[in-house]
């Protein structure tokens, strides 16, 4: 049981777990704490500048003096905004984690936020809109998490439009505000995995994180989707031969939900991988795409999530690419799976569950998730048991009430004639 | 230590991987026994590339590498033993990909079924299908595929980098190919190409993990080692690429909104001594926020990103750089910015702590590349593509032999204007 060689300890207010495995240096970790944005307020877009601005100087030394402290190690560290969550990640060798952990504890707790540094955050963060507002696949996602989520969702995103006229209006105090409100060791987690040293490592952990406290933030966003509003919308591209096509609805369920994990599985025989019926149907069979998936995304404790399509096609397969789809979900709707394809699809779950296992990157991100979605540390063990319990029958039900394909809002984004 | 088996030679060890040579049909072996969960990687790659296709016949490597999914005799979906059915049923991570000079297979995948994915790799090494219907089903996906390669503004800027480049190497078409010849192409075609690069002695089968070594032997040899060796040499001979004797320089326009400038320098082939120095040299000059480009261009609010790397390549390469523009920066500012980076390096060389701490960083990323079988598989696929496993084992003790002056010799010797091409994508929003 791997499950019980992980340590899982409070200190102060971070959940540490950590779990020594046989891969030789290297030792990778994640965590997040909880923010709790006003989504409405527009507090993502301060709080994407504020993770942007966190390797960029602290108090009591400059940008240069960080990066030169993690690169001659060869350490790396990485922060983003993930919703509700500030996230932090890095890998490096063993004898460096207690100080690359301090590192990234100062870099958190006492950033610099320097006014010539917004500047340049802001301006990187027009070029990623521009990257954006390049790529259909983008444009098509979020133009259909716009439809599916009202704008006090953390899933919903704003024209990119909207987003530069606001860069316009935001100030480095803005910045500064919402670190100090937000940021804290609310509902932390830190897991680390790989050559670690557990009593070096749970030191720095205490020296760094022990006293960070953080006061009760109300929750400030919605966490329900948008009734159904099957339809279809078009976001216009030039030059864009491919198109790429979104397809879905608001779902009801959050993580802790039991028709979870059956519908994941029916989703997953939909259109999970290669071998699933959307790619052997619309791809090996009628050669209409490069790619088409399905899936649930966005499910978590506290949000509704949304089932998901997603397909590519040339636009000379466009109306017939969009009915094969449809088709195809309806009848898997109808039909549900077949016995056969549960067996399959439970052992290729497991299978790629136990892969995924290999690296200490992946390790540490399945028991990151799991302690993020109210899961003990035994859930890392107890998930493909969870799977291979799966009858299809709970997978019909859950089909059935939960894929609406008649409530699907479509989103088409690229070169498409009137 | 090497296990001795009868049908094989034992040719080497690097880096904890043991090299064999099947005796029997020349197919080389690459095993490392280091994995820290039961999973495996089994991959083979094929020596050859979209670099070994001759004109009119380009994108045809790429388009065999999806046929190659279609199936055998014994692995195929009308039999409901599909080569992706079959691994991704036991939750293997399947996958192809083809570049300049090789094309790979390779399943990731739970240890007890190592000897499935070896199965299927020489199953189809020679007993591919490859009929009509299913040329015709895959061309479609192929065409789909180009539109979203040609969707993207800064991709086709960086494959007319190395069209124009390249005029009479192969490296100058796109691996994706010519979309004439991708609509031309025929079952036989694709056939020609089979019959000239997919044999036991044209490729290397690397396994990766918690195996256990003997048994891994045994079961490669029983499943290849009745396949003969390549019949004949291929026809195709690649073109030899005249030295440049000028800068060459091309812009273009495209609907977007990115700005961004590429540079590519001719330089030598991945296995030239010069390459550990150059690979120094990308480092110093965009190995994190210390590099000096990302000072002088990102810190400074040139560009949001900048790169320098060289390729991994067979035959003689580029050097690039990469930078997208900040909003308001223009195309002349940042090219000049990159020049007299570069400039400064041949001018007045490089400092021990640069190179220290890009040492330090290719120790670290040495140690991250031996964390998970796939982790090693994917650096040591390019290093068998670029002519040599071991450049991959040896790597970073050849680093450490590259002195400051070595890096600012490369520089100047390679890194000048008389092999540089320029491109600039300038967007029509």
């Amino acid at each position: 049981m791997l499950s019980a060689r992980v340590e899982a300890s409070m200190v102060g207010p971070c959940r540490l777990l950590m779990l020594k495995t046989a891969v030789d240096s290297v030792v990778s970790w994640r965590g997040s704490f909880v923010t709790n944005p006003d989504i409405g307020r527009g507090d993502l877009l301060v709080q994407m500048l504020t993770a942007a601005l966190l390797d960029k100087g602290t108090r009591s030394r400059d940008r240069f003096a960080i990066a030169q402290d993690l690169e001659n190690r060869g350490a790396l560290i990485n922060f983003a905004s993930d919703r509700l969550r500030m996230a932090f990640s890095g890998r490096a060798l063993q004898r460096d984690i207690p100080d690359v952990l301090r590192i990234t504890a100062e870099s958190l707790r006492e950033p610099l936020l320097g006014e010539e540094e917004f500047m340049k955050a802001k301006a990187n963060h027009i070029t990623a809109i521009q990257q954006v507002r390049d790529n259909t696949a983008a444009q098509a996602q979020r133009a259909l998490l716009r439809v599916l989520f009202s704008e006090t969702h953390p899933h919903y995103v704003e024209p990119e439009t909207d987003t530069l006229r606001r860069l316009d209006t935001l100030g480095v105090h803005m910045v500064h505000d919402y670190h100090a409100a937000h940021f804290g060791g609310r509902g932390m987690v830190l897991v680390c995995v790989g050559d670690i040293d557990l009593d070096a490592t749970r030191r720095a952990v205490e020296e760094i994180f022990e006293d960070w406290s953080a006061p009760a933030l109300p929750a400030a966003y919605t966490t329900e989707a948008q009734p159904d509003r099957p339809g279809q919308t078009h976001v216009p591209m030039q030059d864009k031969q491919n198109l790429d096509v979104r397809m879905g609805h608001g779902l009801e369920i959050r993580r802790a939900d039991t028709a979870y994990i059956p519908l994941s599985v029916g989703m997953s025989i939909l259109g999970g991988n290669f071998s699933a019926r959307l790619m052997q149907r619309i791809r090996e069979e009628m050669g209409l795409t490069y790619g088409i998936y399905a899936q649930i995304a966005g499910v978590d404790p506290q949000l509704h999530g949304y089932v998901l399509v997603g397909v590519t096609l040339s636009r000379e397969n466009l109306a017939f690419g969009l009915e094969a789809t449809q088709v195809e979900v309806r009848r898997f709707v109808e039909e549900g799976p077949t016995e056969g394809e549960l067996g399959i699809r439970k052992a290729t779950i497991c299978g790629a569950y136990k892969v995924g296992l290999e690296t200490t990157v992946g390790l540490a991100g399945t028991l990151y998730r799991h302690a993020v979605h109210g899961f003990d540390v035994a859930y890392l063990d107890h998930f493909p048991e969870e799977v291979t319990a799966v009858t299809r029958r709970q997978v019909r039900d859950a089909v059935t009430q939960y894929l609406r394909p008649d409530a699907f809002h479509t989103t088409i984004a690229g070169t498409v004639e009137a | 230590m090497a296990l001795q088996v009868e049908a094989y030679d034992h040719m080497g060890t690097s880096g904890g991987i043991e090299e064999y040579r099947l005796r029997e049909n020349g197919l080389q072996v690459l095993l490392c026994a280091e994995g820290v969960a039961p999973v495996v990687t089994v991959m083979v790659t094929y020596r050859a590339g979209s670099g070994d296709e001759a004109p009119g016949e380009t994108g045809g490597m790429h388009f065999l590498e999806h046929v190659m999914f279609k199936g055998t005799e014994r692995y195929n979906k009308h039999r409901g033993t599909s080569v992706i059915d079959m691994l991704q049923g036991v939750g293997a991570q399947v996958n192809a990909t083809t570049s300049r000079d090789r094309t790979n297979y390779y399943a990731v995948l739970p240890v007890e079924h190592m000897g499935l994915a070896i199965d299927i790799e020489a199953d189809r090494m020679r007993g591919l299908l490859l009929n009509a219907g299913d040329v015709e089903a895959e061309r479609t996906v192929i065409l789909n595929e180009m539109d979203r390669a040609e969707n993207d503004p800064l991709g086709n800027t960086y494959r007319s980098l190395w069209s124009t480049a390249y005029r009479s190497h192969p490296y100058g078409h796109p691996t994706l190919g010519w979309r004439d010849d991708v609509e031309a192409m025929t079952a036989e075609g694709l056939r020609r190409l089979y019959d000239a690069y997919y044999w036991p002695d044209r490729a290397t089968l690397s396994v990766i993990g918690d195996v256990d070594v003997a048994q891994a032997l045994r079961l490669i040899a029983e499943r290849f080692g009745n396949i003969p060796s390549a019949p004949h040499r291929p026809e195709t001979e690649r073109a030899r690429e005249p030295e440049q004797a000028g800068e060459r320089r091309f812009t273009t326009q495209a609907s977007g909104y990115l700005a961004a400038v590429m540079i590519g320098f001719k330089i030598p082939e991945t296995r030239h001594p010069d390459s550990e120095a150059l690979a120094m040299l990308a480092g110093l000059l965009s190995g994190g926020k210390s590099s000096r480009l990302y000072r002088r261009c990102t810190d400074q609010g040139l560009t949001a990103h900048v790169s320098a790397r060289m390729a991994p390549v067979r035959d003689p390469g580029l050097f690039e750089c990469i930078a997208i523009l900040s909003p308001g920066r223009t195309h002349e500012e940042v090219e000049a910015a990159i020049g007299e980076e570069i400039g400064r390096v041949c001018a007045g060389g490089v400092t021990a702590e640069e190179m220290q701490r890009v040492r330090n960083q290719l120790r670290a990323a040495e140690a991250f590349s031996r964390d998970g079988s796939f982790a090693m598989a994917a650096p040591l696929n390019e290093a068998i593509a670029a002519g040599d496993w071991k450049l991959f084992t040896t790597f970073r003790e050849r680093l450490e032999r590259v002195t400051a002056q070595d890096v600012q010799r490369v520089a100047q010797a390679h890194l000048a204007p008389h092999g540089q091409t320029t491109a600039w994508t300038i967007p029509e929003a």
